[in-house]
């Protein structure tokens, strides 16, 4: 018979391995479904509540598709970046009031603790360089610049009062798409992923497609994974070279040949696994047989020939050429394909006005003509197919532009430009059940500072990830010791323009 | 030490009062008559200056002024010319002044016409200090010629820390709530109280946090080190959360074990890595079979009680090195500068910037991973595609993931289809004469057993299907051969797709 002695150190041991176990996280996670399981588990409702954010995703199918938190209206997202940040008083702010002040020296109150890229000393004021009229039965301010986007005003909610603390465009990029100014924060499209994986497993979840010529200024960083699993990263689809890195089989390898090659591995790993009985072997084949599935699925949805003509119309698309347009024909294939998340970057809207392509008169024309009708036809297009319902779509950029003209180093520059603006400029959702023919914000007269209605990158992030249906205070991955969020500490949905 | 890192010194950035001039860059320039101020110069027992600077016309001066621009002139510097070297050292005696004081530098060339913006001067650092030791020793004359030469021999420097002199010590506050707007109570270097304290003749600065760090009362260090090293041999520390093994992370699922070794590391092996290494790969426990039962797999499917040996598909640096291994190309050259391996086109495309990856010639296309260079915003796309982090925060653990791409990678990266025909070529050189031995050959290479002959059966089936195939396409085995010098080519084309099947087997990417 056992002494009391000896039961007490029994029941003592076995206290301190329980309290061993029961960390404060264990406690915390706990009290979702335990005392908090009153109030705080029926919001949530499901695998999101309880468990710790390690176990979202099995690290065999990472992209397995999942739910999110709440029924979103969003299945998908495209989002066109322009980056270099184009104009917004050539484009979306109409500001009658600064074509009054067009020449004149900029008032000091204006200029006073204020740091600019370029700016120095007394610029002049720049009225608009561009004719406004209203659209729709909206009647949204819109320049004619873009007249195809005018005849889908009423699809659109305009946001006219963005504001970023940021006034460099690799900065300013970062902190749009990674919710942080510096370097090393997942990506919005890494954390869609995350949380929802993405329904098409022979293509990647999340697609990043360039144009313009060069990457965005922030790198791929804008589209990374930061501190999650680098699968979740962006998959850059190409228009020159491999659609997607490393796809097409080596010189001299038919299709035939590939298949032989996976069939050897195959073998060879199914005799593996036939001696060790590691579920990962089983998973490195299913990895091998989506591998080949994909070298047919990524090409296929890479090639626009197919489209008939009237697509080709509609967008302004020219196969085998590395355009916007066809970027932007690709994302409504792909989102149509199941992929979760298509970021658009284009780049080469940085209008100084240090040259005639970057005159907020000349280049920022063309530039427009090249974005207009293919942005305008992938609504339309959507809508076509009953894809926009689902499928919310983002205009933007990382900052806005001065109202004044850029006077580089004190002095006049050759053609009409205006420098960085982080204040405020504007940009637009569509489609994912956001209310369309909406604005929300107002700018002062000239459209430099904000009156109402200010909207932050962290916004328009929590905004997007309400669309797909999470609460972007809940998707968090933990990291370093404590749980991050792509909002941060801020963002609120910006429920005035949800449907 | 100063001599080699040109440090301690005042760097131009902390300059201020900027009059006709700016800090450009990270120099303080001057025009013509322009000035600015060096702040809280500590100058006891200072008796001399060393100045680094650029100055664009021969015959100007610098004047340094103490406490204002009115006030006494404690020294005219006349500047040297500007031609080779462009930057210019140049060392000064100082007067005796003792005590703090801000010291205004102004600029003046008489030769610069008043109106002229665009010639003055450059200021990069100060240095004060005391006078080369040593005077009317014998050879004095000789170790200053040489210490002079050594400050501008043209070396190839790299950025290290460096302790700056007590007076440059800046005040740190607590920054209350993490403002930094709010300064809160004045800190001092320690370390955290709950841990173990510094020892008492410990200096407070990276040496005391080192006697510190490795203290025999601070278990931490060894802990972290050998469960990271357990990691990277069984895919799992003893504590998985290798980032924290505090009250947050996932405790241990072996205490007595992780003390054991830590104990054992910091004592009896002296901190020596290989030693510890050594115990673990000799254990009974990393030496078991890695094959498993249902049943065992039910229990413990992440194989956290050890019960068989560990399974862990390797990283992207290892699958890389040892495919170079195999195939008999990887590169023992040690050291020196990053290379730039095989890249497809395009995946640098910064704007602003005419960087381009220059691939590497000869070896430096085989050298060991971690010497590929690596752009933060355009990292190595196939090491990415492993797992491996883009380095643009500190990752403290990698996880494993299973992707497509992955196998992609691998199966069509040019790089591994230039290893698999080195690998092919070395297995038909030394494998015997027929094509079974060859690829017996190579799995023994690879696996350091011999193969089964399910597995030979499978790997000669596709050498059968790819020799049908390019006995009828010269073309093609052509193209699949690559230009190494062959007869056969079509076997050659054959066994590069053998080859390259085998450096694509999960027991490859695996470690069994």
């Amino acid at each position: 018979m056992r002494d009391d002695n000896q039961t007490r150190r029994l029941i003592k041991e076995a206290e301190q391995a329980r309290l061993q176990q029961y960390t404060r996280r264990h406690f915390l996670k706990d009290g979702a479904m335990g005392f908090g399981a009153l109030a705080l588990g029926s919001l949530l409702g499901n695998c999101w509540g309880n468990s710790g954010s390690k176990k979202l995703f099995d690290a065999a199918n990472p992209l397995a598709a999942r739910p999110p938190m709440f029924p979103g209206k969003a299945k998908s997202v495209i989002y066109l970046h322009m980056a270099g940040a184009p104009s917004q008083l050539e484009l979306f702010s109409y500001k009658p009031e600064l074509a009054k002040l067009d020449g004149l020296d900029c008032p000091p109150s204006l200029l006073e603790g204020k740091k600019f890229a370029f700016i120095r000393g007394v610029p002049k004021m720049l009225g608009p360089q561009a004719v406004f009229k209203q659209r729709g039965e909206s009647g949204l301010w819109l320049s004619d610049n873009l007249p195809h986007l005018a005849t889908v005003a009423d699809d659109i909610a305009m946001l006219n009062a963005v504001t970023t603390e940021q006034f460099n465009h690799a900065p300013a990029q970062l902190l749009m798409h990674t919710g942080s100014a510096r370097l090393g924060r997942p990506s919005i499209g890494s954390w869609v992923t995350y949380g929802m994986g993405t329904e098409n497993n022979n293509l990647p979840g999340f697609v990043v497609l360039t144009s313009g010529g060069n990457n965005p200024d922030a790198g791929k960083s804008v589209w990374g994974s930061g501190f999650l699993p680098s699968v979740y990263q962006g998959v850059q689809c190409r228009s020159e070279g491999d659609p997607v890195l490393f796809i097409k089989d080596p010189k001299g390898m038919d299709r035939d040949l590939r298949k032989a090659s996976i069939d050897a591995i195959n073998k060879v790993n199914q005799e593996q696994y036939s001696e060790y009985n590691d579920p990962e072997t089983l998973s490195r084949i299913a990895q091998y047989e989506m591998a080949y599935k994909m070298q047919i699925s990524v090409p296929d949805v890479m090639n626009i020939n197919d489209e008939p003509q009237y697509i080709h119309e509609m967008y302004g698309t020219q196969p085998g050429k590395t355009s916007f347009a066809n970027n932007v024909l690709l994302a409504r294939k792909l989102v149509e394909k199941g992929v979760r998340f298509v970021q658009l970057f284009d780049w080469g809207w940085d209008t100084h006005g240090d040259s005639a392509g970057n005159a907020v008169d000349i280049g920022l024309i063309n530039k427009c003509r090249k974005v207009d009708r293919p942005i305008t036809a992938l609504l339309l297009d959507l809508k076509q197919r009953g894809l926009l319902d689902e499928t919310l779509v983002i205009w933007g950029t990382e900052f806005g532009r001065t109202p004044m003209q850029e006077n580089r180093e004190g002095k006049k520059m050759p053609f009409k430009g205006r420098d960085h603006h982080a204040a405020a400029f504007n940009m637009w959702m569509a489609g994912g059940g956001i209310k369309g023919g909406t604005s929300y914000g107002v700018t002062d007269e000239i459209g430099y500072n904000i009156v109402s209605g200010k909207t932050e990158a962290y916004d328009i992030q929590a905004t997007i990830l309400n669309q797909l249906g999470f609460d972007h205070e809940k998707l968090t991955y933990e990291s370093q010791g404590r749980n991050f969020r792509l909002t941060d500490l801020s963002g609120k949905v910006i429920k005035d323009i949800i449907a | 030490m100063f001599l080699k890192t040109w440090q301690p010194t005042i760097n131009s950035l902390q300059g201020d009062k900027y009059i006709n001039g700016a800090l450009l860059g990270c120099t303080a320039g001057l025009r013509n008559l322009g000035s600015f101020r060096l702040k809280n110069v500590v100058l006891d027992q200072k008796e001399q200056l060393m100045l680094r600077y650029n100055a664009r016309l021969n015959a100007g001066n610098v004047y340094i002024y103490l406490d204002s621009l009115k006030g006494k002139l404690i020294k005219t510097v006349p500047l040297k010319s500007n031609q080779t070297p462009f930057w210019k050292l140049q060392t000064i005696n100082l007067p005796a002044i003792s005590g703090t004081h801000n010291l205004f530098f102004k600029f003046h060339n008489p030769a610069i016409p008043a109106l002229d913006e665009t010639t003055g001067v450059r200021f990069d650092w100060f240095a004060f200090g005391t006078k080369f030791p040593g005077k009317g020793k014998p050879g004095y004359d000789d170790a200053m010629k040489s210490f002079a030469e050594l400050m501008e021999a043209p070396v190839e420097t790299i950025p290290v820390m460096v302790e700056n002199n007590k007076d440059q010590f800046r005040t740190s506050h607590v920054f209350e709530r993490g403002n930094r707007l709010v300064e809160g109570a004045v800190v001092t270097p320690d370390v955290p109280h709950i841990l173990n304290p510094m020892a008492s003749d410990a200096p407070k600065n990276r040496l005391g946090m080192a006697m510190w760090l490795t203290d025999e009362k601070n278990p931490l260090v060894a802990r972290t080190m050998v469960n990271r090293l357990w990691e990277q041999l069984f895919g799992y520390g003893i504590a998985e959360t290798l980032e924290d093994l505090g009250s947050q992370g996932i405790p241990p699922t072996h205490r007595a074990l992780l003390d054991h070794l830590s104990w054992k590391f910091m004592h009896d092996y002296q901190w020596s890595l290989k030693k510890v290494l050594k115990e673990i790969v000799l254990s009974a426990t990393y030496r078991q079979e890695s094959k498993v039962t249902d049943g065992l797999l039910k229990k413990d499917p992440m194989n956290k009680f050890f019960a068989r040996g560990p399974r862990v598909r390797l990283s992207a640096e290892q699958i890389r090195d040892q495919s170079l291994a195999v195939s008999n190309v990887l590169s023992s050259k040690m050291y020196g500068k990053s290379v730039m391996p095989y890249q497809p086109e395009g995946i640098w495309r910064s704007p602003y910037s005419g960087d381009v990856w220059k691939k590497s010639q000869g070896e430096d296309q085989f050298r060991r991973a971690v010497y590929t260079y690596w752009k933060r915003t355009a990292p190595y796309p196939s090491m990415i595609t492993f797992d491996g982090g883009a380095r643009e925060v500190c990752i403290t653990r990698r996880i494993r993931t299973d992707t497509p791409l992955q196998a992609l990678t691998t199966l069509n990266d040019s790089t591994y289809l230039v290893m698999a025909r080195y690998f092919a070529s070395r297995i038909n050189e030394i494998g015997g004469a027929e094509v079974n031995q060859q690829i017996a050959k190579g799995y023994e290479l690879m696996m350091y057993k011999s193969i089964s002959k399910a597995r030979l059966n499978a790997l000669m089936e596709l050498y059968n299907t790819s020799y049908t195939k390019f006995r009828n396409d010269p073309k093609a085995s052509e193209l699949m051969a690559g230009q190494l010098e062959k007869p056969d080519k079509p076997k050659a084309a054959s066994l590069v797709m053998v080859a390259s099947a085998m450096l694509n087997l999960d027991e490859w990417l695996n470690k069994n």
